[in-house]
């Protein structure tokens, strides 16, 4: 459970330590800069809005900048700070999308970039329901592992944008700090609501590339692979890092994971999509 | 270095195996390491407490290596272990 609290603009004036970690962006600058202080974290969003966020990771106090509007602050509040706050209650929540098939759900883990959306986009042009986008929360349970439902919308680029959406398709309105176009749930994009069991985790790897390759994923790359894909918060905290670590192996250990390469070319991605299915399904007769 | 010596594997150091091998994490620096399933075999007996004669011994009974060749392997793998911090040569940390 997560305890939202939207306050008033610039009223957090409370002074913090300087930060102990920092996503940048690619010019080096930091996007979001984390600081820690006995019982709470900070989680600043340059130029947009401090999160405020108890030590258990169930509340979250919001203090926004000026300029910044509720659409923005909402996104971020979905994609950046619920994610690490669901981590700081002790969940594995991967940077990943996810979509439900006929047999379960596949996750598709990768850098920002590498195709994750547009992938998990052409499986719903094919009829699948999407779990997530960008953010996946992964419970173990009696049988396996279960895939939690995320927000229920899709960032895409124009160029995604333009081939797979029409005039019907409902849009959520703009934010601030991306130029994406964010696809909400609909008849051409529909959401699933609930968790289901996790079939197989595909890792995308090189772009350049002039066929589809698929393989099981190496046992030891297994490991520094999802430990980089995943939401963390406090990474000088060695308690949680230990349960994150052993939940990551436990996943490892119970999920078929793989390697995928495919040509970044949309003429491609039907093949591309049979070829996952055909592997997946091929898992779950094995089985 | 010699046979006789035991191994602490420091607080910050932890250690998985998953399909027989083992993926080593250290929390300070962030970092992997993998092993093979005679190097997780090896982690397995220092982690108990053994000397690093006593895994070897260990060992000769369970591989079919001949002993020059496994000491040599054994030797140079705690080496490298050593180097990358993720061992200590002191004296085994119980339990």
């Amino acid at each position: 459970m997560c305890d939202y609290r939207l306050l008033p603009t610039n009223s957090l004036k409370r002074q913090w330590t300087p930060s102990f970690h920092s996503w940048d962006n690619e010019d080096g600058s930091a996007w979001v800069t984390f600081h820690r202080s006995d019982d709470e974290y900070l989680i600043r969003v340059i130029d947009l809005a401090d999160f405020v966020i108890s030590r258990d990771g169930t509340i979250c106090s919001c203090y926004p900048a000026p300029e910044t509007c509720d659409e923005t602050l909402d996104h971020l509040y979905r994609n950046v700070v619920y994610p690490l706050m669901q981590n700081r209650q002790g969940h594995l929540v991967l940077h990943a999308s996810c979509v439900k098939t006929e047999t379960g759900a596949i996750a598709f883990v990768g850098d920002s970039g590498q195709g994750k959306s547009t992938l998990t986009t052409a499986f719903c042009a094919h009829g699948a329901e999407f779990l997530s986008d960008d953010c996946l929360v992964v419970e173990p349970a009696d049988n396996g592992f279960l895939a939690r439902p995320g927000d229920p919308s899709i960032r895409l680029w124009d160029d995604t944008f333009n081939r797979f959406a029409n005039r019907n398709t409902p849009l959520a309105p703009p934010i601030s700090y991306s130029l994406k176009s964010r696809i909400l749930d609909g008849p051409d994009l529909r959401h699933c609501t609930q968790s289901q069991p996790l079939l197989a985790i595909y890792m995308l790897q090189n772009e350049g590339v002039d066929q589809i390759d698929i393989h099981p994923l190496k046992t030891h790359d297994i490991l520094p692979a999802f430990g980089k894909s995943n939401f963390y918060l406090d990474t000088e905290d060695h308690q949680a890092l230990t349960r994150n670590f052993h939940q990551i192996a436990d996943l490892a250990s119970g999920v078929p994971c793989f390697t995928l390469d495919y040509p970044r070319n949309y003429a491609v991605l039907d093949d591309v999509i049979s070829a996952i299915l055909t592997y997946t399904v091929n898992l779950d007769l094995a089985a | 270095m010699t046979l006789d010596r035991t191994y602490k594997i420091p607080e910050h150091i932890v250690a998985r195996d998953i399909g027989g091998e083992t993926v080593i994490l250290d929390l300070q620096q962030g970092t992997y390491c993998g092993l093979n399933a005679v190097g997780a075999r090896l982690w397995e007996l220092l982690e108990q407490g053994n000397t690093l004669n006593q895994a070897l011994e260990s060992m000769l009974n369970e591989y079919d290596v001949g002993p020059d060749r496994l000491k040599a392997d054994l030797l140079a793998l705690t080496d490298e272990l050593t180097s990358k911090k993720l061992l200590t040569d002191s004296p085994s940390r119980a339990g």
